[in-house]
């Protein structure tokens, strides 16, 4: 598994099956920055998850679509399905207990 | 074909904002060493290798079959890794020293999980020498020590996104900038941030009256400090040879009517005029340019 940056068209068939990690960020949010760092460095520890990220400021459609309304927002997908959303900022930690709850359970 | 837009405001004088000393500001980082031990764990990592390995260890991503009972652990072919503690961390322990191909039955909080172990991979990373670390083809990165500098770099970046003081350093060049620049204010411009100020202030007070003493005055000083701001940028950018056109605009509000289908354009034209366009990106251009300088500084001072 790995990143992926999505659009509108690659969006469905990135996060179609398993357990996937939704990041809608813009480039100029600050907190995105640090969360994008956060989710690079959990591909390394843990390279079979899917993460897709989403660049709102290019994909604006998907963001009224998924009723995006702050970034960063992170969606916790399962075969396609939202499981979480969480908007605002999370810490390697938060995402870990993320995995260990809907990646195993 | 395009036309560049300008701001009809202008930056007379504009002050060297990198003469402005901010070395007060840069205090209270320190490296935290665990961090750094993880930061190089995973850079070796990035350049390791991985292989199959016959026995179980702790750091291993081990590929198993379970069954039990309990949902959570009936199932095939789920990566581990071990001794994250991800999956359960009891199971992980018992796991360490089972051989590939291994099944064997364990208890976890009291109920029987029986876990065959299907594959076992195994990180192999290179020593952090200057020789793998010249091979690594990193920018700027060819022995160890620039590798723990890299490493440093990125806990600046962290602490530079995450800690007040480069914003309370970026907020004094920026106040200081504004101070020393001379600015011929277009009145046209003057009049529209001040209309803005003031629907920003009705924004902000709407059904709270107490509103954090925000007043009038204020408001509309902040805009037109935005708008001094916006000239200086507009004089920064014609530096640059970096040019606003009507194509930029409309890239702009294309987006805009993609993200709000219901509105018409003329409505959006209204809302987000190219005036406002201009301000906005001019007075953002100066923003980055005092964070690039303030980052630089940081960085200069902090990574060694």
């Amino acid at each position: 598994m790995s990143v992926s940056i999505a659009t509108k068209e690659t969006y469905p068939q990135l996060t179609a099956e398993g357990f996937t990690i939704v990041d809608f960020y813009s480039t100029t949010c600050v907190p995105c920055k640090m969360l994008s760092r956060v989710l690079e460095d959990l591909t390394l520890d843990y390279p079979f998850l899917n993460i897709v990220k989403v660049n709102i400021t290019d994909e604006p459609r998907l963001g009224v679509d998924h009723e995006i309304e702050a970034v960063p927002t992170v969606l916790f997908l399962k075969d396609g399905v939202e499981l979480e959303k969480v908007v605002g900022l999370m810490d390697e930690d938060e995402i870990v207990e993320k995995i260990s709850a809907y990646y195993y359970g | 074909m395009a036309e560049t837009i300008r701001l009809k405001s202008r930056a007379v004088e504009v002050y060297d904002f990198r003469r402005v000393d901010i070395s007060r500001f840069i205090t209270g980082f320190a490296v935290d060493e665990a961090q750094l031990k993880k930061d190089l764990e995973r850079v070796l990592r990035r350049y390791g290798r991985q292989e199959d390995a016959a026995q179980v260890c702790e750091g291993d991503t081990v590929t198993l079959n379970c069954r039990s009972d309990v949902g959570r652990y009936n199932k095939t072919g789920v990566p581990v890794p071990v001794g994250k503690g991800l999956f359960s961390p009891a199971l992980e322990e018992q796991m360490v020293g089972m051989a590939r191909g291994e099944e064997r039955t364990l208890t976890v909080d009291g109920t029987a999980v029986t876990v065959e172990i299907v594959r076992i991979r195994r990180a192999v990373l290179p020593e952090l020498t200057d020789e793998n670390v010249a091979s690594f083809g990193m920018e700027g990165v060819t022995t160890a020590d620039d590798l723990r500098r890299h490493c440093i770099a990125r806990q600046v970046e962290g602490f530079l996104l995450e800690d007040e003081n480069p914003d309370m350093a970026a907020a004094f060049v920026w106040q200081e900038l504004a101070k020393n620049s001379q600015v011929e204010r277009d009145p046209g411009e003057c009049a529209r941030v001040e209309v803005r100020a003031d629907a920003k202030l009705r924004e902000m007070t709407a059904g709270n009256s107490a509103a954090a003493g925000l007043d009038l005055e204020t408001m509309r000083r902040i805009f037109v400090t935005e708008l001094d701001l916006a000239a200086v940028g507009a004089e920064l950018m014609e530096r640059d040879g970096a040019t606003l056109t009507t194509d930029d605009y409309a890239a702009y509000l294309d987006k805009l009517t993609e993200a709000y289908p219901g509105r018409t354009r003329a409505e959006l034209m209204e809302e987000h005029s190219v005036e406002a366009f201009v301000i906005e990106r001019c007075a953002e251009y100066t923003a980055q340019a005092i964070d690039g300088y303030v980052a630089e500084t940081f960085r200069r001072a902090l990574v060694k």
